[in-house]
């Protein structure tokens, strides 16, 4: 880039505004945990379902101790990403920190949810699924990403009327919503730009 | 009556810096080269003038035993790259 260069106002203009579509996703930080977590809670979800429902296992809830793939992974990736990122933005410290709340929350939440035996517990995780994908939608100024939030919320109350195997089901149909599908989507508009 | 623009940054590389940093927290100087396809020496000189008006501040440290140098756009800049656009909108609006 040229720098004493005569130039008018509106190159002045869109220059601005070409740099600042440069940023424009930079703002997202690391997103690939939406895929991580949604991919592996989705499918601990249907194999929990068929061990319940289909199987009959006593035990079914065993599955959930594979969540420990996604936090290896998340700390994996949060030392790489930390290694290689070179732009801090407000957006991203925004979303670091509303993602350390809720995954605490997360944890907190499984501990209160064993010792009142389930009772409605999914529903609860839906809800904090709402929260973190809509939030972070307003963040990124990401439609999907804000959809998913309000569909959460909506399965949530859904799920609260039928029984715990079901309730499974719509945890998973709360994840696809929340986080696959906007997860994919926003991954496709970072590789397009 | 116009605002006359401000001649620090009415520069192609020094408003592009500019662009880059007031949407972000602070970035490395490798990151604004890359975006701005500039070169090394270039954005150097221009960025040490954005920090010799207080436009920006410029860190300068070591990771990995690398020298890291990391910018960041003070209250300052922001009110000057407020007022640039505010002028540019004014010029432009009186031109239509």
């Amino acid at each position: 880039m040229q720098n004493e260069k005569e130039f008018t106002a509106q190159e002045s203009l869109q220059l601005i505004q070409a740099m600042i579509n440069k940023t424009k996703l930079q703002v997202a930080g690391n997103t690939s945990h939406f895929l991580i977590w949604g991919w592996l809670a989705f499918i601990i979800c249907i194999a929990q379902y068929i061990l319940l429902a289909w199987m009959h296992n006593e035990h079914h809830y065993y599955v959930w101790i594979f969540i420990w793939i996604g936090v290896f992974f998340e700390i994996r990736n949060a030392i790489r990403y930390k290694k290689k990122v070179k732009v801090h933005t407000y957006i991203g410290d925004s979303m670091k920190h509303l993602w350390t709340g809720l995954g605490i929350t997360f944890s907190v939440t499984a501990i209160v949810c064993v010792t009142s035996h389930w009772i409605n517990c999914l529903p609860l995780f839906i809800i904090l699924y709402a929260v973190g994908t809509f939030v972070s939608g307003c963040f990124l100024q990401f439609t999907p990403l804000k959809i998913g939030g309000v569909l959460c919320w909506i399965i949530a109350i859904i799920a609260a009327n039928f029984s715990y195997d079901l309730q499974i089901l719509f945890t998973a149909l709360a994840l696809l919503v929340s986080y696959i599908i906007p997860g994919h989507l926003l991954r496709n508009q970072y590789q397009h730009q | 009556m116009f605002k006359e623009l401000d001649p620090i940054l009415h520069s192609q590389l020094r408003l592009a810096v500019m662009s880059l940093l007031i949407g972000v927290k602070e970035a490395e100087f490798t990151f604004i080269r890359e975006k701005t396809n500039s070169t090394a020496g270039n954005l150097s000189v221009q960025i040490q003038k954005l920090k010799d008006v207080g436009y920006v501040d410029v860190t300068k440290q070591f990771k990995d035993n690398y020298p890291l140098t990391t910018c960041k756009i003070t209250k300052k800049g922001i009110n000057a790259f407020e007022d640039y656009v505010k002028a540019l909108q004014q010029y432009l609006q009186v031109k239509k």
